[in-house]
């Protein structure tokens, strides 16, 4: 099963609390506490969307996070923690990355964290979306219909 | 063909791709962990639902083995355990105090033809729980407690060998090595000492020594698992014991802020005891029969303890207010989220409604949307432990 949404989160409650309200939402989403299972997840599933919990991360763990989002493939990073924990990220991670993101500081903001990722799944939907219809009207004109 | 027989069809040629991905093994259909989780979720959901049939601990019936998951709720003044039956939730209630006699053949004799539950210990016999009570009655005394607002108490040397004896007159060993039983923890105190990291292993141990796979369970935590399903297991679950208040947020059934203070029934029992100068044995008598906080009061003693539940419910709302706006674990919460109380010290009459009425005067960082006293509230927290064992268990 791919999960278009990962989650890091070494946080029990911040955690389960994002993985429940996207499940909840439709969402399919795996949620890992670890950093090595993390990285395996997002090589394995290429996620749609990265969600990175820094809140109270160790410096080491912010570079290694920054590593991981070095290996995402055009996937949108959502970085939620801390103001400093954010700082911290930001200066380990390019410039490319950080186009690609969006970094929301504390308070949790569990409801608001759910619209961003459907905002961000419907936008990549569409481009498909569209070329299926291209398709269909190629077909549609092959076909003479 | 018709559209199930159609999709019933595409998830059949679809099982069939993934059986040739995996080189021909067969692929479940669900993954059956999750189909594990999701019933015994259900049968947890289904047990909050289910009546509480409550009972004391009879003199002389002996401990069962249960053959299911238990919750254990080790209060200051009592200790409470639930079972989930067929059509409801049995608890049972054991008093949590002791009394101590000197050892002689004739004490012996007298405790052994009455049933009453006792052991020896040094040049002592220890009356335990029920009987501990009327023994001290007789002697125009006070029971001594193991518990001391909410911890194992330091006071008491065999606190310890007290809680353990008291446990096993409810509990016997389990019907299967390793059931699961949840016991409630209080969450660390505010403002005082005692050390609940300590308060826990020790039970555990205890639990884990009798053929239990013991987990636990924030107390005000086990309030929202027993009351708040039908809101998602969100809201504030503050159970108020005899020396102590739990508090707990959930947010989608995660403790966000768990906390307590130590502050309770025996609180107001002394602080009204002193005031009025009569002992706090007999305040409490008065506060169970006839305390109303919804009229006004008749004499000194009613009216101190208006004064006393006033003060422990602001002292209450101004430490909620406090925690919830300066923790930095508290997540953002769109749509008001309810209270539930619940313990013995939440039980006098118009209780409630003082409680909504003083948090007028309060901002909180959250907007409430009702408050409310628990179904049963002398037996929540067994309750929710239950519910917490079931979900747990193997």
């Amino acid at each position: 099963m791919a999960f278009p949404v990962i989650i890091y989160s070494a946080d029990k409650s911040r955690g389960g609390i994002l993985h429940k309200i996207l499940k909840r939402n439709g969402l399919s989403t795996l949620w890992e506490n670890q950093l090595s299972q993390t990285q395996a997840a997002v090589l394995t599933h290429h996620p749609e969307i990265f969600i990175a919990d820094i809140k109270n991360a160790l410096k080491n763990e912010i570079v290694f996070l920054a590593n991981i989002c070095l290996k995402l493939q055009g996937a949108f990073l959502i970085v939620i923690g801390g103001s400093v924990d954010i700082n911290t990220f930001e200066k380990q991670v390019s410039e490319l990355v950080l186009e690609n993101n969006l970094r929301l500081t504390d308070p949790l903001s569990p409801e608001l964290i759910v619209s961003k990722v459907k905002e961000v799944l419907s936008l990549r939907e569409k481009p498909l979306q569209a070329q299926q219809t291209d398709l269909e009207i190629d077909l549609k004109q092959f076909l003479k219909l | 063909m018709p559209e199930g027989e159609d999709l019933k069809d595409l998830q059949e040629r679809l099982a069939e791709l993934k059986r040739q991905e995996m080189g021909g093994v067969d692929v479940p259909s669900l993954d059956a962990d999750i189909k594990k989780e999701t019933i015994k979720m259900e049968r947890a959901a289904e047990a909050s639902n289910k009546p509480v049939l409550a009972k004391e601990r009879e003199i002389g019936k002996l401990a069962e083995s249960p053959s299911g998951p238990v919750g254990l709720d080790v209060g200051t003044t009592h200790i409470v355990i639930a079972k989930n039956e067929t059509n409801h939730i049995q608890t049972i209630t054991q008093l949590n105090a002791f009394f101590t006699i000197p050892k002689s053949k004739f004490a012996k004799k007298i405790l052994s033809n009455n049933d009453i539950l006792y052991y020896e210990l040094d040049e002592l016999f220890y009356i335990i729980g029920y009987s501990a009570d009327n023994f001290a009655n007789m002697f125009n005394t006070n029971t001594r407690r193991s518990i001391k607002k909410g911890l194992i108490s330091t006071d008491e040397k065999e606190g310890i060998s007290v809680i353990q004896a008291a446990v096993l007159s409810l509990l016997n060993r389990p019907k299967r090595f390793g059931e699961t039983i949840c016991f409630a923890i209080p969450g660390e105190p505010l403002h005082g000492n005692g050390s609940v990291m300590y308060h826990e292993s020790i039970i555990k141990r205890f639990l884990s020594h009798m053929g239990y796979t013991p987990i636990s369970i924030n107390e005000g935590m086990t309030v929202v698992l027993s009351e708040l399903s039908n809101e998602d297991h969100t809201g504030i679950g503050i159970s108020l014991g005899g020396g102590m208040c739990n508090i707990c947020l959930s947010y989608l059934s995660f403790p966000v802020i768990t906390y307590s203070l130590q502050l309770g029934g025996d609180y107001i029992d002394s602080m009204v005891g002193q005031s009025v100068g009569e002992p706090a044995t007999k305040i409490k008598l008065i506060k169970e029969n006839e305390l109303d906080l919804s009229s006004e009061p008749k004499d000194r003693i009613m009216t101190a303890f208006h004064i006393f539940y006033d003060d422990l419910i602001n002292k209450l709302i101004e430490s909620l207010q406090r925690v919830l706006s300066s923790s930095d674990q508290m997540p953002m919460i769109a749509n008001a989220i309810p209270i539930v109380l619940s313990g013995g010290t939440a039980m006098p009459k118009s209780f409630t409604e003082r409680f909504m009425k003083t948090l007028k005067n309060y901002r909180l960082p959250v907007e409430i949307s009702s408050v409310r006293l628990a179904d049963d509230p002398l037996n929540t927290t067994a309750k929710g432990a239950l519910i917490m064992a079931m979900t747990e268990a193997e």
